[in-house]
Parts: C-alpha cells; sequence; structure tokens
C-alpha cells in the first residue's frame, strides 16, 4: 500500500499544467501564507511599540556592567550575572496588552489529580497554592541569600589577590556557581507562590470563534461552507484543548508528553471506537492548519542564531545533523529499503533534526500521508522521553564533563522541551550548552523544509531519465514554503536591524513569544487532532510492516549519538577550548 | 458515524447492526479513555518511583520545566540559555591581563 507512492500517477511530474492567478485565492497553500502574514503583522503592530519604560538606558547600564566586570576578573563575577539578569527582565510581553493576549490565548493550567483544575481555579484555592508553596520559597530564598553572601566574600577575596591567585578564583567560581543554582531555585519556587485565580472556559470559547473565523473566511472563498466548517470546527476544537488539558497534567508532563501526542491519540481514539461524525469532517483540515502554523514557525527560525555559542556549535548541530540526516535517508533507501520514500525523510528529519517540528515541516514539504507523520511523531516522542530520563543519568555515572554532556544531549535528543529537562537537570553549564545547540539545530528546520521540498519536486516525483522544466517545479513546488522561508528571513532581518538586545524585547519576547508562537501551538494542536480523527489503525499498520520505521529511527540514532559525541569533543575539548572554558 | 449500507448482513436488520457496532464502539471508547486514566494516575506515578526515573521527573515538577513542548520558543530555559550564552560570547571574562 505504502510501497512506491511516490511514483502513483498523482505525484508524478508528468503534466505541464500551468498556475493561475486565482490560485492566490482559492489554493490552501496561498491562504496558509496569508493567514499566517496577518497573525505576523497583527504581532508587529500590537508589540513593537510596546518597550518597557527605560528599555535602551537599562541595556546600556547592564552592557556597561558587563564591558567593566568582563575586563576586571577572568571568571563570570556576580555583577556580571546581575546585569545578564537586569536584561532578561525587559520584554515587550511584560506590558499590559501582552499580559491581556496571554490570559485570552491560554492553553489549559498545569493540574495533578483533577482535571477542572487545568480551566477553573478559585480564589480560596490559589490562595490554599501559595500558602502550601510559601514556606518552600522562604526556604529557597534564605539558601540563595546565604549562597550569594558566600559567592560576595569568595569573589572579594579573589579580587584581593587581583585575580592573580588560582586557588582563590576556583573558589570564588564555586560559590557564584551555588549562588547561581540557588538563584535559579529560589525563582522557580517564586513562581509556586504567583497562583491567581483564574476561569479559562469563556476565553477559550472566544478563542474557538476568533480560529473558527479565521479559518473560515479562506474556507468559504476556497469553495466550501464555512456554515458546516463552524460547527464542525467547535468539535475538532474541543478535542485539541482536551490535548492541550491532557499535557499539562504533571505526570505527562514529567514524561515529556506534549500536546500532538494527545491530539493524535485523542483523535485515533474517537476514529477508530464510535468513529469520526460526518459532520466533523469539513473542520478536518490538516494540511489547511499545519501550513498555516508552519508559515508562523518561519518567524521563529532566526538566522542569527546559529553563531549562539560560535564555530563548535555550528559544526555540532549544522554539520553533524545534515550528514544523519542524509546518511538515515540513504541508508533508508538501500538497506532498511523503507518502501515509502515520504516516510523515510519524515523519519530520518524527525531523528537528525528535532523532532515533532521537523518532522510535521518535512512531511509538508514532501507531502508525506498523514499516517507517516504520526508514525514518525510516535517514534520521536517514544524515544525522547527514554533518551530525556537515560542520557542525563548515564552522563552523571560515566562523569562526563558538562559542557559536552550538554552538546551531546542538544544534538541528539529529540523535542526540545525534553533537551531543557535534561540539560538543566546536569547542571546550568550543561543546559546553556544542550539548549543553544537545539536551538541551533531548531534554525536548520527552514533550510531541511526547503531542500526537501525542491528535491522532492524535482527529483522523487519526476519520472526517471525525464529533466524537469523550471516552470513545472514551480508549479509542483509548494508554495507556503515560500512564505515559511520569507518569515523566516523579514523576522530574522528584524531581529538583526534591532540589535540582539532590544531584538530579544521588542521580537522575540514580543511579537513571536507573545503573539504568533501562541496561534502555532493551537494551529499544531488542530492538524494533529485532525490527523487522528482522519486515521484509521488498519492503515497505520500498513505504514509500520516489518518494523521497518523503527529500525530506521533506531539505526540512525545510534549513528547521530556516536557522531554528534565525537564531533562535540574534537570542537569543544581539542579545536576550541578557550570557548569551553568561557561557559 | 461509520454507516453500513447493506439491507442485511450476517442476518441481522442494519438498524440492529448500527445498534451493535455503535455499542462496542461506545465500549472501546471507554475502556480507552480507562485506559488513559490508568497510564495517567497509576502506572505513570509508579513507574514514577524507579530509583532512574525519580529524579528527573521530580526535578522537572520542582522547575517547572516545560519538558513536553517542541519548539525553542515554548521553552522558558531556552530563553535563559540563549541570552547567557549570548552575553558571554559578547562579553567573555578576560581580565585583569
Amino acid at each position: 500500500m505504502a510501497e512506491n507512492q511516490s511514483n502513483t500517477a498523482d505525484q508524478v511530474v508528468v503534466d505541464r499544467e500551468g498556475a493561475k492567478l486565482s490560485d492566490l485565492w482559492l489554493k490552501e497553500d496561498y491562504w496558509a501564507i496569508w493567514l499566517g502574514i496577518v497573525i505576523l503583522i497583527l504581532g508587529l503592530l500590537i508589540f513593537l511599540p510596546q518597550k518597557p519604560e527605560g528599555m535602551q538606558a537599562k541595556i546600556d547600564e547592564a552592557n556597561t556592567s558587563l564591558k567593566t566586570e568582563s575586563a576586571r576578573a577572568p571568571f563570570k563575577t556576580i555583577a556580571w550575572y546581575q546585569a545578564v539578569d537586569a536584561k532578561k527582565k525587559l520584554k515587550a510581553t511584560g506590558s499590559s496588552i501582552g499580559k491581556k493576549i496571554k490570559t485570552f490565548t491560554n492553553k489549559p493550567h498545569g493540574w495533578k489529580t483533577n482535571p477542572i483544575d487545568s480551566f477553573y481555579r478559585s480564589q480560596a484555592d490559589a490562595d490554599a497554592a501559595n500558602a502550601k508553596a510559601k514556606p518552600k520559597y522562604e526556604a529557597a530564598q534564605a539558601t540563595e541569600a546565604e549562597a550569594l553572601t558566600a559567592a560576595q566574600a569568595a569573589e572579594t577575596a579573589a579580587a584581593g589577590a587581583g585575580f592573580n591567585d588560582a586557588t582563590l578564583n576556583a573558589d570564588a567560581v564555586k560559590k557564584i556557581d551555588a549562588w547561581r543554582a540557588a538563584h535559579t531555585k529560589a525563582s522557580s519556587a517564586k513562581k509556586k507562590i504567583g497562583a491567581k485565580a483564574y476561569n479559562q472556559i469563556p476565553y477559550l470559547i472566544g478563542l474557538m470563534i476568533v480560529m473558527a473565523v479565521f479559518f473560515g473566511i479562506g474556507i468559504q472563498v476556497m469553495g466550501k461552507s464555512f456554515g458546516k466548517f463552524f460547527g464542525a470546527f467547535a468539535f475538532v476544537f474541543l478535542i485539541a484543548v482536551l490535548a492541550y488539558c491532557a499535557s499539562a497534567q504533571a505526570t505527562a508532563k514529567g514524561y515529556g508528553i506534549g500536546y500532538a501526542a494527545w491530539a493524535i491519540l485523542f483523535g485515533l481514539i474517537i476514529s477508530n471506537t464510535v468513529g469520526t461524525p460526518k459532520w466533523v469532517m469539513p473542520a478536518v483540515q490538516t494540511e489547511y492548519y499545519i501550513k498555516t502554523g508552519l508559515v508562523l514557525l518561519g518567524a521563529e527560525i532566526l538566522f542569527g542564531k546559529i553563531l549562539s555559542i560560535g564555530v563548535p556549535g555550528i559544526f555540532v548541530a549544522w554539520v553533524v545533523t545534515p550528514i544523519v540526516l542524509v546518511s538515515t535517508y540513504i541508508f533508508g533507501q538501500k538497506v532498511v529499503k523503507v518502501p515509502s520514500k515520504t516516510l523515510n525523510i519524515t523519519v530520518s528529519a524527525d531523528m537528525s533534526v528535532c523532532g515533532v517540528s521537523a518532522a510535521i515541516a518535512t512531511a509538508a514539504a514532501c507531502r508525506a500521508k498523514k499516517e507517516e507523520l504520526t508514525l514518525a511523531v510516535g517514534l520521536s516522542l517514544v524515544f525522547t522521553s527514554v533518551m530525556m530520563i537515560v542520557m542525563p543519568a548515564f552522563i552523571k555515572a560515566v562523569g562526563m564533563p558538562e559542557v559536552l554532556g550538554g552538546a551531546w544531549m542538544g544534538g541528539t535528543i529529540d523535542a526540545t522541551g525534553a533537551v531543557a529537562a535534561a540539560g538543566a537537570f546536569l547542571g546550568d553549564r550543561a543546559l546553556y550548552v544542550a539548549a543553544t545547540i537545539k536551538m541551533i539545530q531548531n534554525v536548520l528546520i527552514g533550510v531541511v523544509a526547503f531542500c526537501v521540498a525542491v528535491y522532492w519536486v524535482a527529483r522523487v516525483d519526476a519520472v526517471q531519465g525525464q529533466k524537469v522544466p523550471a516552470s513545472e517545479i514551480w508549479y509542483r513546488f509548494p508554495k507556503f514554503v515560500l512564505g515559511f522561508i520569507a518569515a523566516s528571513i523579514v523576522f530574522s532581518l528584524l531581529y538583526q536591524s534591532f540589535g540582539s538586545d532590544a531584538g530579544y524585547v521588542l521580537v522575540e519576547h514580543g511579537a513571536i513569544r507573545g503573539f504568533s508562537r501562541i496561534f502555532r501551538g493551537w494551529f499544531f494542536c488542530l492538524a494533529f487532532t485532525s490527523i487522528g480523527l482522519a486515521t484509521n489503525f488498519r492503515e497505520l499498520g500498513e505504514y509500520f510492516k516489518g518494523g521497518k520505521p523503527l529500525i530506521l529511527y533506531v539505526c540512525g540514532q545510534s549513528f547521530n549519538l556516536i557522531l554528534t559525541l565525537t564531533m562535540a569533543y574534537i570542537m569543544f575539548y581539542l579545536v576550541f577550548p578557550e570557548i569551553t572554558a568561557r561557559i | 458515524m461509520e454507516q453500513v449500507n447493506s439491507s442485511t448482513l450476517g442476518g441481522l436488520p442494519a438498524t440492529q447492526l448500527n445498534n451493535k457496532k455503535r455499542g462496542k464502539g461506545v465500549v472501546a471508547l471507554l475502556f480507552s479513555i480507562l485506559a488513559i486514566m490508568l497510564c495517567l494516575f497509576y502506572i505513570g506515578p509508579q513507574l514514577e518511583k524507579l530509583p532512574l526515573i525519580q529524579p528527573i521527573t521530580q526535578f522537572i515538577d520542582e522547575r517547572g520545566v516545560e519538558a513536553n513542548m517542541y519548539f525553542y520558543t515554548e521553552v522558558a530555559e531556552f530563553s535563559e540559555a540563549h541570552i547567557n550564552m549570548d552575553n558571554t560570547m559578547d562579553y567573555p571574562p578576560h581580565g585583569p591581563q
């Protein structure tokens, strides 16, 4: 069934049908671009004017302090960290409109045993939660104050020796590290005493109406019924809400099981038990949601980030990853003989780049089947949970240095959230390196999606031996990828034009994290719900025949683990040890 | 819902067959919900007690890490890591010369 899918008549580039002007308003790909642009422009219009008071003066003050401190001591001093903390607090999302948007677009809240807590919390419950968390916060605060005093004393002693005494310097670094760890713990504890009362239900209903109208306009113009879509959308949205609710449950969160898994699972359960009601089908628009979400994802791919950790990061994330991706794909074709090329590339990208996000982008770029995307996502989620638990334990057990361990995990664990958890579990240095490597890898999604789209229309979907003319490539090219790339380029340029400090405040912690990212999450969740609602277990089983996707994933990931560790060691310890020493 | 078009199958009238199928579907749905609840409220927490798993799940809970997110813009730790690395590269400690 899955065999030679790329050679089915509808996918082979043989016809010379040209593009029409009406495609601009009749095709889903273009609607994804228009809708994406609307959200991105809206995000910029809302957040760019939201400069925190005295932003530039505070940035200048912090940078002056950083410059002074970096020249004063051979290690990061207390004042150095405090200057970075001061910059960290500046966010456009902290403005009153930013907070209102957050309240309106919020996903269901975290809960442990009662799912109602995900949607509603009374003032009394909030007060009780705060009171319960207070003793822990006070203890963490006291520990932080103590650690700061010890760090100050050690730094003063090191400064007294003109920072020329290696023993005193090492002691100061150790004490400052302990203070930072205590500071992080106290910050986390502080969040738990800030519980507020909420009732998310009216906001969720409002959000559902906004999104139904937003997508419904395109549906209507593309010649389908707005009314039927609107009613059906409420059902799909409800399942998406339940998926977010399940992912917010403490145990699910602990194992790194996110909304994508729950959305697919809930959809699958409905479609394979009582059946997806026919009236829901008009809103089961997987591609429409995914493509719109991908245009928004483009804005989050900021190319300036690839230099965040210098050359070692580029080697670990941008050299190893494409090698693993291409090798796994070739291995899948030649050795494992995965019958479907689209399944092969989706699993390869999902495993080598960054899990679910890469799987979505690649699957959409090569027009993979929904079952193939489901399989790739499923494999990634299972291995992410296992690697998130096993890798830090192994790294600790063998005594691997934090920087090396962080680079290794950042380059190999698929899901971004799991990288943060595993990295932070090892320590701050491991977190910084792991997160930065993963972030650089995230940026690679844009390049991978573009290359896969071009390769597929020009080579895979073409008849063997036939040269595909440029006009045909243009006709077959998934146009939303252009929106995805354009959004990435525009936002990268915008970020650079502001400079990294103001870009952080207004673009990343404004238009992106405060707006487009929220909608992108909802759109992907709706897409995964739609996938589940339209998928049959039996069909899914066909794609897993012989366990070939699993074999491909395991072999590719094993190669990834070896190559990433080797490259990380060479880069961080043999070629650029000075960068490692700085971290 | 999935429809059965033939008038009779296996000797049962279509409407009766539909009801039977629907009934089976509802049972399967309830069973699935039960299985999910079992995983979330019993099997998952039991596994969390294992010495290999407990430290990291406890850490995720205490620190509030969004371990189940898929992109760097969804995780607060990435923002922290990025700003720290950016400033480390821009203002690397090097003194006193």
